[in-house]
Parts: structure tokens; C-alpha cells; sequence
């Protein structure tokens, strides 16, 4: 019996040793360090591997292997994106469960951990449903679907996704600034038809202003060589928001926080 | 004393940048009235005197040849080809490049009479050499490409106003008129398969193909859009022009001004040739072109003032006295406050004018401040000295004047190096070609550079007063300097945490609204979030205790490294959608300056009786 409570004892002692370890601002210099490796040597990878296939094996990834040549082996050499990122957003909120008190004088840290909690589960969840699509048109040609650049379906034909409502090429026109070839623009006037709400409108989509329907957006992404047709890049985000509100909550405790401590060091000096 | 000194190098330097703007007339040539002649070039209408300056910069890495200024040498390449020629303005000191144009080595800049007979073994190389990698290319290659290129401009400079053969401009504009009609009327029997005069069609057919040879060559667009035209931007180089003139329209009368002043750079008659000049002007401003007119004078003004170069002047008078005021502050403090407070001042005289620059380009380019990789810097030499000046504000010993006038320095000498590249104001392809956007990612997240670096030049300069003075541990004030050091350091690296993160975090957005995707781990973007996490390190590693005074210095200098990959590095590895601001020779730079930093970090690390912990 009292070997068994010992047992237990120990055990809390080993739990609670290991919760402060988590919870400590120690694991997080060390995992913001293991950030920086990271992404660090993902950039240089995506010089040799090029972007998408770096992507894939740094940060879309719990660890990173290396195959030795000709030997089938996959040794873990670092703990990639998922399980960084993953690790920080447990350390946050765990921090938070435990160390820190709502108060008045920790509203900003609030704000800013929400935020970074909030961006990180955001993209955490925009890489588990988003889906990114193109459609190509020429002009005077009507889809209501876009395809995938990468999956395939059964045909060997690109993985469709059918949209609510078709689009329909009006024009395509490219400018560029004179006597030069800097593209000034591209833009691409289109006819929507969403026949469920009878929406029947025309568009027009250029660089920085996409057209956002039913849960779709779409982006001018690329053109057919003879200026008569448009690329599409076709994407369905549900969590395209959570960036713009993290934003707008760590810059607001970031002012806040930082702005108390001035106050109160100047105010400091001014009284010393 | 304490009064006096101060306002006397604030109005002595105030003179010095007045003075500059006041210009005598010019007797003979009026190359000023020429230089501010509109031309559209790169996309954009700028005056003669900036394309002559942006040529220049990318042929000789210079503003001027010798005593000729750059508007003079461009009339000269211009007008009288010859002679041009015959001047020394191609840069080149690589000796295998030397070796294969067989071109002495003691000289620095070459003529093109001397290029000449290896000209064609050079275009041969070049275009074996455009295949390779940008990477993969050796130094001669590079500078192999460049020289090719300044050749290319030189050409078409030279191709601009008229042929380089002809003798009189003016008269063979007057012959060519003559054999319009007769030659349109040769030129429709012939189509129509009845006998027509063959003098009179190879004559115009003859003037033709010289303008249309022109019309391929000539780089710069000097002849406005026609009343009809489509947009005012449809400017025309002169061979364009000339051929439509065949077509039924008249020959432009600005076309004939140019011609005019040819002929009389080549008479040597400065009377005619200013005449020409003025003319050109009137035509210009008669056919309701003020609007250009205007903007290049303005451009021509802000060329002549040179904001920056005044503002590098009087930036490293600053720090003279701020690093005399420093060092004297313990022996002789009475000296050292007058010192102080001068360098104080001159900060602020030289910020006026950064600012003032940084304001007129914002107004030349209808753009936010950062556009390009030239206009960064000076916008992070901006943001360290106001953040420099705040500084000094609040804590008066001297520090803030010293960091803030040694960024400006610093920065725009960068900048400086940066123009050899082109033209400063290019225009910002479809990707980049949002104001807004420019204005909240690409100027919030530049502050945040610039906070990073000012904090790690605070830092060096703690780890080099440690090492090489006892000031860190004098009274300054209210506190001890290394304590009030490490404040400062402490209170940037907050605002740096603020404006890195929000510019990261908003470029993401500006990535979600072009094209979809909130991250895309593109270079850029990493380099961007290395500064973030870095930041967010320091504060964090200070807030738990695992470092402290010392810890916090060098960590901040690690920054600089950080930092300058971000701005630097990342755009030499070529990839991705942000490479617009590629770069070579950096490279080796780059390396230098992060082993600096290095060396500065090991020394910040040595047991010194200044230091605390």
C-alpha cells in the first residue's frame, strides 16, 4: 500500500515536473528556435527541391528524413512544420491554462497569445479543407467547373469540382506600360450566372481583385500566350477569415501591451 | 555656448543646401533647359537629365564624365555620335573581360571606339552566356552580361534623335517631306501595276528604311501622342514617327525642334540650339503637354537638389560630434552637451531633408514610399533615424544622435550603390501594382526592419563601449548607460515585435487577396517570419529570465543577420514570386557583414569589467 502511493507520488512529482516543463516559457524560446532552423532551411530547400515539393517535405510535415542514397531507408532528422507548429500552439494554451491570470494589467498578452493561437489553428485548419482549383477559359466559353492542377480522376482527366453557377469569357485584355513589356494588368471580364438565386451579373477580375461567390473565390492567375484566354486560380478557403482577425487581435494587444510599459516607464523617469 | 554652437551648424548646413538650389544661368549650350525636356522611357515620362543619370549609373557607375555632366554627355551621344565615341565611359575592371577586348589594364573606363573592334566577339559571348543560370554564372560572365547591356543602352541612345551618320538633321527632315508626296504616288501606280517613277519611290523608300532601322533602335520616346491618340502615355520614338509621316500626317513639330538642335550641336551654335530647346518647350506646352512639362521639371529639380546625398553629408557630421560627444562625456561634460546637442540638431536638419526627399519621390511616383529594393533602404534609413530621434528625446545622452545618424548613413549609401541597377522609379509590374497594399504590408513591415537593425546597431554599439571604454558603467542621466542602453534595446525590440509581425501577418492577407493563399512559404515570406520568430525570441528569452543585459545585446546584433537576409539574402537565391529585386555582387557583402556580426557576437561574449551579466 504505501509502495503504491509512493509510486503514485512519484508519478504526480514526474506529471507535474513535466507540465511545468510544458507550460514553460523555456520550451518556448526552444521551439520558436526550432522554428527559425526550420523554416531557415525549408527556404534553402525550395532552391534545390523547388517550392512545392520543399513545402511538402519541411512544413507540410510532422518530420523531416533523410534518405540516404540507394538504401530505401527514412531516417527523422528534425521535427517539421505540423509538429512544431502543433507543439507551439500546445505550449500556448497550456501556458495559459496554468501561468497566467486575467487581469487588467495582461489584457495585450491575452490578445496577442488569442491571436497567435487563432492564426496558427486557423492555417492548421486551411490546410486540412481548403481547396485550391483553376479554370481555364478562352473567350466566349462557359464553365461551371474549375479543375485540379494536381489530383486526377479515374479518366485520367483532372479532378473536377462543379460550382453552384457558371462563368462565361467575356474578354480578356493584358496592357503593359509603354515602350516597355512590364505588365501593367491583366484582367478578365466574365458573365456570372448563378441560376439558385437567379444572380446574372458581369465581373470583372483583375490582379489584387478577386470575385468572392457561394464559399469560391476566384483570382486572375495566368493567359493563354495569344491574349484570348484566362487563367483561373479557383480557391474554397472556409477559414480564409481567421488571418485577418488574428491580425487585428495581436496588433491591438501588441499597442496595448507595449504602450502600458512605456507609460509606466516614462512615468517612472518622470517622477525619479 | 550650449545655445549658440548648435544653431551655428544648423544654419551653416541650412546655407550649404540653399545654396545648391541656386543656379547661374548657363552661357553657350543650355543643357539644364534641355534636360528637363519630357521623354517617356521605362514607362514613365521623366526628363532627358534622368535617363541621362539612370544611363550613366548602369554604363560608367557614375552621374558624370569628368567634367561633363550627365545631360551634357547624353546631348553629346546624342547629337554628335562621333565624338561620343571617343569618350571614356564604359566601366569595366575585370581583367579576363579586359583580356578578351584586348583593352590595357590601368584604365578604368573605356571608350567605345576602343570596344569596337571586339564588339562582335562580346554580343557572341553574351548570347552563349544568357543561357546559363543566373546562379550559375562565373563573375567574368556577369560582367560580361553588363558591360553587353551598357553597350545596348549606349546604342540606343545614340539611335534616339536621329541616325549617327547624318550631317544635317534638319535639311535631310526638309528633303524627306519634299519626297512624300512624289513618293506616295510612285508607291500607289506601282500597286496598281501602272508605270510610276522609280527615282522618286527608292528615294522616299530609301528615307524610309533609315527611320525604320531608327524606329527599332532608338530607346528613348520624345514625340507626344498624336489628338487622336488612344492614351496620352502613346508616346513615340522619332523613326516611328517619321515613318507615319509618310502615311499622311504631318512631320511633328517637336520632331522638327530636335532636328534643329542637332544641327546646331553639330554647327556648334549655341543660339540656334537654345532656340530649338525653348521651341520645343512651346510646342510641347501648345499641344497640351503641360502636364508632362511639369513633371519633369519637378523631377529635374529633385535630380539637381540630390536630398540624399545632402542628407549623407550632413548625417556623418552628426555622428562625429554625437561619437566626440560620447567619448567626452565623462572628461570634459560641458563640451561634450554642446557636441550633443549640435548632433542633436544636425539629426534632425538631415532627417527634414530624408524626409523631404522621401516625400517628393512619394509625389513624383503617385506610389507609397516603398516600391522596390533602392526605395527600402532609404525608407529603413528613415524609420532608424526617426526611431534614433525619439530616442535621444527621451533619454539625452547622445546615443539615439549616434544610432540614428550612422543608419542614415549607412542606409543611404546602400542605396546609393543601389542605382547603378536603373532607373530608381521603375514601374511595378501587375503582381505589386496595388497602393494599398504597398502602403500597409510593404510599409509596416520595412519599419519593422528598420527597428530590428536599429536595435542592433544599439547592441554593437554596447558590446564595442564595453570593450574599449568604462562608459557603460558611468551615470548619464538618471541611470547608468549600459542600463540605459539595454532600455532602449528592450523598448525597440517591442516596436519591432509590433510592426514585423503586423507587416508579416498583412502580407499574408495582401498573398490571400491576389491570389488565394494566405502562406506560401515563398523566400520572402520566410525571411519575414525569421525576423518575427527572432523578435518574439528576445522577448520571450528576456521575459523567462535566460537572458539578460549581455544576452539581450547579442542576441539583437544576431538580428542585424537576420535582418539583412531577409532584405538581402533571400532575393539572391532567385526563387519565388518576391525575386523582383535580384541582385549578384551582393552576395559577397552580405557574407561579410553576417561575419561581422559574428566576430562582434564573440566579443560581446568576452568577460569585460564594463558589462554587467
Amino acid at each position: 500500500m504505501g509502495l503504491s502511493v509512493r509510486t503514485f507520488c512519484g508519478t504526480f512529482i514526474h506529471i507535474s515536473a513535466f507540465i511545468k516543463v510544458f507550460v514553460s516559457l523555456r520550451l518556448t524560446v526552444v521551439v520558436l528556435a526550432l522554428a527559425m532552423v526550420l523554416v531557415f532551411t525549408g527556404t534553402l530547400g525550395e532552391v534545390h527541391l523547388g517550392l512545392y515539393k520543399a513545402q511538402n517535405e519541411f512544413f507540410r510535415s510532422f518530420l523531416i528524413y533523410w534518405h540516404p542514397k540507394d538504401t530505401g531507408w527514412k531516417i527523422p532528422l528534425f521535427p517539421g512544420g505540423y509538429s512544431i507548429g502543433i507543439l507551439l500552439l500546445l505550449n500556448l494554451v497550456a501556458a495559459h491554462a496554468t501561468r497566467f491570470k486575467l487581469s487588467r494589467e495582461k489584457t495585450g498578452l491575452w490578445l496577442i497569445h488569442a491571436g497567435v493561437i487563432l492564426l496558427l489553428a486557423g492555417q492548421l485548419f486551411t490546410d486540412m479543407f481548403a481547396v485550391e482549383s483553376q479554370m481555364h477559359l478562352r473567350v466566349g466559353e462557359t464553365k461551371n467547373y474549375s479543375e485540379s492542377d494536381r489530383a486526377y480522376e479515374l479518366q485520367l482527366q483532372p479532378k473536377r469540382f462543379y460550382l453552384p453557377f457558371s462563368l462565361h469569357l467575356l474578354a480578356f485584355t493584358h496592357d503593359v506600360y509603354p515602350g516597355t513589356d512590364i505588365p501593367k494588368n491583366y484582367s478578365s471580364r466574365l458573365l456570372l450566372d448563378r441560376p439558385d438565386t437567379g444572380e446574372h451579373r458581369e465581373v470583372l477580375i483583375y490582379m489584387n481583385n478577386p470575385l468572392r461567390c457561394a464559399g469560391w473565390t476566384f483570382y486572375q492567375a495566368g493567359f493563354d500566350m495569344d491574349d484570348q484566354g484566362t487563367v483561373l486560380q479557383v480557391v474554397k478557403n472556409p477559414g480564409w477569415l481567421t488571418p485577418y482577425l488574428a491580425c487585428g487581435l495581436v496588433a491591438i494587444g501588441m499597442v496595448v501591451q507595449f504602450l502600458s510599459h512605456l507609460v509606466s516607464f516614462l512615468r517612472r523617469r518622470g517622477t525619479a | 555656448m550650449k545655445k549658440i554652437v548648435p544653431w551655428i551648424f544648423v544654419i551653416m548646413f541650412v546655407a550649404w543646401a540653399i545654396a545648391s538650389l541656386w543656379q547661374r544661368p548657363e552661357a553657350g549650350f543650355r543643357t539644364r533647359e534641355f534636360g528637363k525636356l519630357p521623354v517617356m522611357l521605362n514607362g514613365r515620362i521623366q526628363p532627358m537629365d534622368s535617363a541621362a543619370r539612370n544611363a550613366l549609373l548602369q554604363i560608367r557607375a557614375r552621374q558624370s564624365v569628368g567634367q561633363m555632366n550627365a545631360t551634357a554627355w547624353l546631348m553629346e551621344t546624342m547629337m554628335d555620335p562621333i565624338a561620343a565615341d571617343n569618350l571614356d565611359v564604359f566601366h569595366i575592371d575585370n581583367p579576363e573581360l579586359l583580356n578578351l577586348l584586348q583593352l590595357p589594364e590601368q584604365q578604368k573606363y573605356y571608350s567605345f571606339d576602343q570596344i569596337r573592334p571586339h564588339y562582335d566577339d562580346l554580343a557572341q559571348q553574351a548570347k552563349c552566356i544568357n543561357d546559363i543560370e543566373d546562379a550559375d554564372r562565373s563573375a567574368f560572365e556577369c560582367q560580361l552580361l553588363k558591360l553587353n547591356n551598357a553597350l545596348e543602352i549606349y546604342q540606343q541612345l545614340k539611335w534616339s534623335l536621329c541616325r549617327p551618320d547624318t550631317e544635317d538633321f534638319s535639311a535631310q527632315l526638309a528633303a524627306y517631306q519634299q519626297s512624300i508626296p512624289s513618293g506616295v504616288v510612285a508607291a500607289h501606280a506601282r500597286g496598281a501595276g501602272q508605270s510610276y517613277d522609280t527615282a522618286a519611290l527608292n528615294r522616299l523608300l530609301n528615307f524610309m528604311a533609315g527611320y525604320g532601322k531608327q524606329a527599332n533602335s532608338a530607346s528613348l520616346l520624345v514625340v507626344p501622342p498624336a489628338q487622336n491618340a488612344k492614351s496620352r502615355d502613346d508616346w513615340q520614338n522619332i523613326g516611328v514617327s517619321l515613318i507615319n509621316a509618310a502615311r499622311g500626317s504631318d512631320i511633328e513639330p517637336v520632331v522638327k525642334d530636335y532636328a534643329a538642335m542637332v544641327t546646331a550641336y553639330q554647327r556648334n551654335r549655341p543660339d540656334d540650339f537654345n532656340r530649338a530647346v525653348r521651341n520645343c518647350h512651346e510646342d510641347l506646352s501648345h499641344t497640351g503637354f503641360d502636364l508632362e512639362l511639369n513633371k519633369a521639371a519637378r523631377e529635374f529639380f529633385f535630380n539637381e537638389f540630390q536630398p540624399f546625398y545632402k542628407a549623407i553629408v550632413i548625417y556623418v557630421t552628426a555622428f562625429l560630434l554625437a561619437l566626440i560627444a560620447l567619448l567626452t562625456f565623462a572628461l570634459a561634460p560641458k563640451l561634450s552637451e554642446t557636441l550633443r546637442r549640435s548632433a542633436f540638431w544636425l539629426v534632425i536638419l538631415g532627417g527634414v531633408i530624408h524626409t523631404f526627399g522621401l516625400l517628393f519621390r512619394i509625389w513624383l511616383e503617385g506610389r507609397p514610399p516603398v516600391t522596390n529594393l533602392y526605395s527600402s533602404a532609404i525608407f529603413i534609413g528613415w524609420g532608424c533615424v526617426v526611431l534614433g530621434i525619439i530616442l535621444e528625446r527621451i533619454f539625452a545622452v547622445g546615443l539615439g544622435s549616434a544610432a540614428a545618424s550612422f543608419a542614415g548613413f549607412v542606409t543611404l549609401v546602400i542605396a546609393h550603390n543601389l542605382t547603378f541597377g536603373g532607373d530608381t522609379m521603375e514601374m511595378l509590374p501587375a503582381v505589386l501594382n496595388a497602393n494599398c497594399w504597398l502602403t500597409t504590408h510593404v510599409v509596416v513591415v520595412t519599419l519593422g526592419y528598420a527597428a530590428t537593425f536599429m536595435a542592433g546597431l544599439l547592441g554593437i554599439t554596447y558590446v564595442l563601449l564595453g570593450l574599449f571604454t568604462p562608459l557603460l558603467k558611468h551615470e548619464s542621466g538618471k541611470m547608468e548607460l549600459g542600463k540605459t542602453l539595454a532600455k532602449m534595446v528592450y523598448g525597440i525590440i517591442c516596436f519591432a515585435t509590433l510592426f514585423s509581425f503586423t507587416g508579416t501577418v498583412l502580407g499574408g492577407i495582401w498573398a490571400d487577396q491576389s491570389w488565394g493563399r494566405f502562406w506560401g512559404w515563398d523566400p520572402k515570406e520566410n525571411g519575414a517570419l525569421l525576423i518575427v520568430l527572432w523578435n518574439a525570441i528576445i522577448l520571450h528569452a528576456r521575459w523567462g529570465g535566460i537572458i539578460r543585459e549581455r544576452g539581450l545585446m547579442n542576441m539583437v546584433i544576431f538580428g542585424n543577420i537576420v535582418t539583412s537576409w531577409s532584405w538581402f539574402g533571400v532575393n539572391m537565391l532567385g526563387i519565388g514570386l518576391h525575386s523582383y529585386g535580384f541582385m549578384d555582387a551582393g552576395f559577397k557583402w552580405l557574407v561579410l557583414f553576417a561575419a561581422s556580426q559574428i566576430v562582434l557576437i564573440i566579443l560581446g561574449m568576452l568577460p569585460v569589467r564594463g558589462q554587467s551579466k
